[in-house]
C-alpha cells in the first residue's frame, strides 16, 4: 500500500507539472495571438487548434488530480444521513463503480484513438492528431487507478476499525 | 432491412434535405422497402470531422460533405476548391465528370463509395469596401476559415493576411469590425446572415466550393448487388438534380441579396482578371505536395484550357 | 425489467455520492452497448471538447477568477462597492447581479461566470453580512443571467439555427433581460432590509480613497468590453487578456501573490474545477450523441404535438420541456438539436419566431440552476464547497422569481417584440 501511495504521489507530481505547463502555455500563446494580430497583423496559423487541444489536456489532467483529492462533482444526498460505518461501505461501492466506468471509458478511448491513428489525420505541422487525443485514455486510466485506490483504502480502514473494536 | 444513417449540415426543410427525402422514397420504392435512409440534418450529428469519425466507427454510414470533410479523406479533391479555377458551371461539370472515376477510385481505396458530386456552388467575397482589382483586396480585413489550408494558400497568393476564426465567431467579428470581409456562397451568406453586416459582393467569384455524398464501403458491401446498383444509379441522378436546383437557388439568392441592398461589384477588367487567375495558379502550386501532386494540377489546368479553347471556337 | 433495475442502481449510486460524470458515462456506455454501437462513440463527442472554440474561455476565466479571489482584490473592490452603494439597501447585491449579467453576455458559456466572478463576489457578499443562503443563491442563479443581452453567443447561435434575424433577437432580449434584473434587484433590496445588512453613508473622500486603491482592477471591465466591441479580440481571447492582465497586476503590481509560491498552487487548484466540469460536459455530450442517434428529442416532440390543441397549452408544455432540456443538455447542443424541432410547431400555433427565441433562451437560462440536476448548482457546490442540498434550498427563492419572469416573458409577447417593432425592419 505504501508503495502504491508513493507511485500515486509521484504521478500526481508529474501531472501537476504538466498541468501548470499546459495552462501557462495556454495563457501566453492566446495572449500572443491577440498581440500578433492587432500589432503585426499576422497570427500563428496552428495557434488556435493547438490551444483548443490544450483545453483537452488541462481538462483530463485536472479531472485526474480531482480524483486523487476526492473532489469530483457529485450529488451526495444520501451519504449525509448515513452512519459513518455504512457511509464507508457506500464509499467503497461508489469508488469501485467509478473505477469500473473509468475502465470502460479508457477502453473506449483506446479504440477511438486506434481509429484516429488509422485514419492518419494530421493536426498541424505534420503532428498526427492522435498524439493530442491520447490524454483522454491516459486521463481515464489514471482516474480508474485512483478510484480503485480509494475503494481499497476504505476497505482497509474498515478492517482496521473492526480490529480496533474487537478487543473491547 | 438496410437502414443507411445519413448526416448533413444542411438544415431540415432545405432543398438539400428535400432532395434527400425524395431519394429515400425512390430507393425504398425500387427496393421494396428493403433499403432506406435515416436522416440527421442540420448538423445535429456534429461537424464534418465528427461525422467522419462516426462513419469510421460504424455509427453513421453516409453523409453529404463539403471540401473540408472530403479533404480529410482524400486531400486531392481539394483541387476543386482552389481559387479562380472555374469560370462557369459548364467548366465545373466538365471537369467533375471527367475526374469522377479517378476520384471514385481514390475514395474507394480510403473506404468510401462516391455516390455523386453535390457542390456547394460558386463562392463570392462580401466586404465593406468594394473590391474589383487585386490591390483592393489589401483594404479588406478578411476572415479565413481557421485551419483551412486552401483558404490560407489562397489569401497568401493574393498577398493578404486573413484573420482565422471559427464560423461561429464570424458574425460577432463582423459586428465589431474585427473582420470586414468574408467569403461564402450566396445561399449561405443569407442563411448565416453575414450579408446584414456587409455592403458589397464581388461578382467575380473566388472559387467553386466542392461537395459530394459518400457512403462507407462497409455499409455498401452489406447490400445485395442489385441494390448496390440501384443505390448508385438513383443517387447519381438525384444528386445531379440537386446540383441544378442548388445552382438555381444560389442565383435566386444573389437577387435576394441585391434586394436587401447589397451592391454587386462588377467583374474586374481583363488585365486585372488575369492577375487573379495568376494568383490562383500560384495558390494551387503552394499546396503541392501537401494536398496533391503537381501532375494533378497540370492535368486539371490543361484539361480546362482545352475545354475553353474548344468552346471558343 | 433489467433496464429498470440498472436505472435504480445508478440512481442509488448517484445519491450515495458517485461522481456525476461516472453516472452519466455509465448511462451513455450502456445505451450504446445496447444498440450494438461501439462504445468509442462516447469518446467522439468527448473529443469535441477540443473543437468548440468557446470552451477555451473556461480554463482562462476560471484561472483569472481564482487569482483575483486569492489576492486582496476582493477587499479593495468591497471597499469601492461599499463607498458607491453602501448607502442603499441591497446595494452590493445589485452590483453583483449587474456584473454577472454583463459578464455572462460576453462569455456565453454557463458556469464560467460562477467560477470567475462568483469566487470573487461570494466572499465580498459574506463580508458585507449578507446571509450565506442568499449569497449562494444569488451567485448561482446569476451564473446564467445576461444570456439575453448582446453579444451573447447563444442568441447568435439561435438566430442561425432558427433562421431569424440575430439583430432582431438582440433587440428582443433587452427588455426581458432587464425585467429579470429588475425583479432580482427588488428581491435583493428586500433581503438587504430583512437581513439588516449594515449601511454606510456616502462620502466623496472614502470613495476617492477606494477608487485609488482599486485603480488597477477598475480598467478590467473596460478592457474586456472595449476589446470585444472594438473588434480587437473575440470573447474567447478576452479570457486570455483577462488572465494575463490579472496575473500581472496581482503578482507584479500589487504583489499580493508570489509568482513561484502562489501561482502554481492557484493554477492547480483552479484546474481541478475545470477538469471536474469538463469531464461532466464531455460525458453529457456523449449521452447527447445517443439521444440524437435514437432521435429521442424528435420522438418526444412528435408525441407532444399530437396532444396539443391550444397555444396556451403548447406554451406551458414548451416551458416544462425546455426546463428539462436546460437541465440536461449543454446550451449549444440544446439549440442545435431542439430548435429545428420546435420552431415549426410553434409557428403553427402562431408564436412569433423572435418571441419563441427569447422564451427558449430564458428557459435554458433557468434550467441551468433548476434542481436536481442543473449544472450550475454543481459548479457552485464545488466552487464554494457547500453541499448540493444547501444549494437547492438557496436557489429556490431565486428560481421562483425567475419563473415569474418567465411567465411574464412567455405570455406577454410585446415585452420581447416592442423594441423589434420600434427599430425593426
Ligand atoms: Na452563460
Ligand atoms: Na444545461
Amino acid at each position: 500500500m505504501k508503495y502504491i501511495q508513493w507511485i500515486n504521489n509521484l504521478l500526481a507530481k508529474i501531472e501537476t507539472t504538466f498541468l501548470i505547463l499546459c495552462l501557462s502555455t495556454m495563457i501566453l500563446l492566446s495572449f500572443t495571438q491577440v498581440i500578433l494580430r492587432n500589432f503585426f497583423s499576422t497570427s500563428l496559423f496552428w495557434g488556435d487548434t493547438f490551444l483548443r487541444h490544450l483545453v483537452l489536456w488541462v481538462a483530463f489532467l485536472g479531472a485526474s488530480l480531482a480524483t486523487k483529492e476526492n473532489r469530483h462533482i457529485n450529488i451526495d444526498v444520501l451519504s449525509r444521513v448515513l452512519s459513518p460505518g455504512i457511509k464507508r461501505i457506500a464509499d467503497i461501492f461508489t469508488n469501485f463503480f467509478a473505477a469500473v466506468v473509468s475502465f470502460f471509458l479508457m477502453k473506449a478511448a483506446i479504440t477511438f484513438i486506434g481509429f484516429e491513428k488509422e485514419s492518419g489525420s494530421i493536426l498541424f505541422a505534420g503532428i498526427p492528431v492522435w498524439i493530442f487525443q491520447i490524454i483522454i485514455a491516459i486521463g481515464f486510466g489514471l482516474m480508474m487507478f485512483r478510484f480503485f485506490l480509494h475503494a481499497l483504502e476504505k476497505l482497509l480502514t474498515i478492517r482496521k476499525v473492526k480490529l480496533e473494536e474487537e478487543p473491547s | 432491412k438496410y437502414k443507411i444513417k445519413f448526416a448533413s449540415l444542411a438544415p431540415e426543410g432545405s432543398t438539400w434535405m428535400n432532395v434527400m427525402k425524395e431519394l429515400d422514397q425512390e430507393i425504398r420504392k425500387q427496393t421494396n422497402g428493403d433499403v432506406g435512409f435515416r436522416l440527421y440534418p442540420g448538423g445535429v450529428a456534429g461537424d464534418e470531422k465528427d461525422v467522419l469519425r462516426k462513419i469510421r466507427m460504424g455509427q453513421l454510414h453516409s453523409a453529404g460533405f463539403t471540401g473540408v470533410g472530403l479533404g480529410e479523406i482524400l486531400p486531392e479533391v481539394r483541387i476543386f476548391d482552389s481559387p479562380f479555377l472555374f469560370r462557369n458551371y459548364n467548366e465545373v461539370d466538365f471537369i467533375q465528370n471527367k475526374f469522377f472515376d479517378k476520384f471514385a477510385r481514390g475514395f474507394e481505396k480510403e473506404g468510401y463509395i462516391l455516390l455523386g458530386w453535390a457542390d456547394v456552388g460558386f463562392v463570392y467575397v462580401y466586404s465593406n469596401n468594394p473590391v474589383n482589382k487585386l490591390a483592393d483586396m489589401k483594404n479588406v480585413k478578411m476572415w479565413m476559415w481557421e485551419g483551412d489550408l486552401v483558404a490560407e494558400s489562397t489569401f497568401k497568393a493574393l498577398g493578404i493576411s486573413p484573420i482565422p476564426l471559427s464560423v461561429i465567431d464570424v458574425m460577432t467579428a463582423l459586428q465589431t469590425g474585427m473582420v470586414d470581409g468574408v467569403y461564402t456562397s450566396p445561399l449561405a451568406a443569407i442563411a448565416l446572415q453575414w450579408f446584414t453586416k456587409t455592403k458589397y459582393m464581388m461578382e467575380f467569384s473566388l472559387a467553386d466550393a466542392a461537395g459530394a455524398v459518400l457512403i462507407s464501403k462497409k455499409m455498401f458491401k452489406k447490400l445485395p448487388e442489385d441494390y448496390q446498383k440501384i443505390l448508385l444509379e438513383t443517387s447519381k441522378s438525384y444528386l445531379e438534380k440537386l446540383m441544378l436546383l442548388s445552382r438555381e437557388e444560389n442565383q435566386k439568392s444573389i437577387k435576394a441579396l441585391k434586394d436587401q441592398g447589397i451592391q454587386i461589384v462588377a467583374s474586374p477588367p481583363a488585365d486585372q482578371m488575369k492577375q487573379f487567375y495568376e494568383a490562383g495558379k500560384k495558390a494551387r502550386r503552394m499546396m503541392v505536395p501537401r494536398l496533391y501532386p503537381l501532375s494533378l494540377v497540370e492535368e486539371v489546368e490543361q484539361a480546362l484550357d482545352k475545354f475553353r479553347a474548344a468552346n471558343e471556337r | 425489467m433489467t433496464t429498470i433495475l440498472i436505472g435504480l442502481t445508478l440512481i442509488l449510486f448517484a445519491l450515495l455520492g458517485a461522481p456525476l460524470f461516472s453516472i452519466i458515462a455509465a448511462i451513455a456506455l450502456l445505451s450504446f452497448h445496447a444498440l450494438d454501437i461501439n462504445i468509442a462513440a462516447v469518446i467522439i463527442e468527448m473529443y469535441r471538447l477540443a473543437s468548440a472554440p468557446t470552451l477555451l474561455a473556461i480554463p482562462l476565466f476560471t484561472f483569472a477568477g481564482y487569482v483575483l479571489a486569492e489576492s486582496q482584490s476582493p477587499k479593495r473592490l468591497v471597499n469601492l462597492a461599499k463607498a458607491l452603494f453602501g448607502w442603499m439597501p441591497g446595494g452590493l447585491a445589485i452590483v453583483a447581479l449587474v456584473t454577472c449579467a454583463f459578464f455572462t453576455a460576453f462569455t456565453g458559456a454557463s458556469g464560467v461566470t460562477i467560477v470567475a466572478l462568483g469566487g470573487l463576489l461570494y466572499p465580498v457578499l459574506l463580508k458585507e453580512r449578507y446571509s450565506e443562503k442568499f449569497s449562494l443563491g444569488l451567485i448561482t442563479s446569476s451564473g446564467s443571467l445576461g444570456l439575453l443581452f448582446p453579444p451573447s453567443l447563444p442568441i447568435i447561435l439561435y438566430g442561425l439555427v432558427a433562421k431569424i434575424s440575430i439583430d432582431q433577437l438582440f433587440l428582443a432580449g433587452i427588455i426581458p433581460g432587464f425585467l429579470l434584473i429588475l425583479l432580482l434587484s427588488f428581491y435583493s433590496v428586500r433581503m438587504g432590509i430583512i437581513e439588516k445588512v449594515p449601511r454606510t453613508s456616502f462620502h466623496f473622500k472614502t470613495l476617492f480613497i477606494s477608487i485609488k486603491s482599486a485603480i488597477w482592477e477598475l480598467p478590467l471591465p473596460f478592457l474586456i468590453v472595449g476589446g470585444i466591441y472594438g473588434g480587437f479580440f473575440t470573447a474567447t481571447e478576452a479570457a486570455a487578456v483577462t488572465a494575463f492582465y490579472v496575473l500581472i497586476i496581482e503578482v507584479f503590481v500589487h504583489r499580493d501573490l508570489n509568482f513561484f509560491k502562489d501561482v502554481p498552487r492557484i493554477m492547480k487548484e483552479s484546474m481541478l474545477l475545470v477538469g471536474g466540469i469538463l469531464v461532466i460536459l464531455g460525458t453529457a455530450m456523449g449521452l447527447t450523441n445517443y439521444l440524437i442517434d435514437e432521435q429521442i428529442p424528435m420522438k418526444i416532440l412528435e408525441f407532444m404535438s399530437t396532444f396539443i390543441s391550444s397555444k396556451i397549452v403548447f406554451l406551458i408544455l414548451l416551458n416544462i420541456l425546455l426546463l428539462i432540456v436546460g437541465c440536461m443538455m449543454d446550451m449549444f447542443s440544446a439549440i442545435i438539436v431542439v430548435v429545428p424541432l420546435i420552431s415549426p410547431i410553434a409557428r403553427e400555433f402562431g408564436v412569433d419566431p423572435v418571441h419563441l427565441g427569447i422564451i427558449f433562451l430564458a428557459n435554458l437560462e433557468i434550467g441551468y440552476f433548476t434542481p436536481p440536476v442543473g449544472l450550475n448548482l454543481f459548479i457552485s457546490s464545488f466552487r464554494f464547497n457547500k453541499s448540493i442540498i444547501k444549494l437547492y434550498t438557496s436557489a429556490l427563492p431565486f428560481l421562483i422569481i425567475y419563473l415569474i419572469a418567465l411567465l411574464v416573458i412567455t405570455y406577454v409577447p410585446d415585452l420581447s417584440l416592442w423594441l423589434v417593432r420600434l427599430f425593426g425592419k
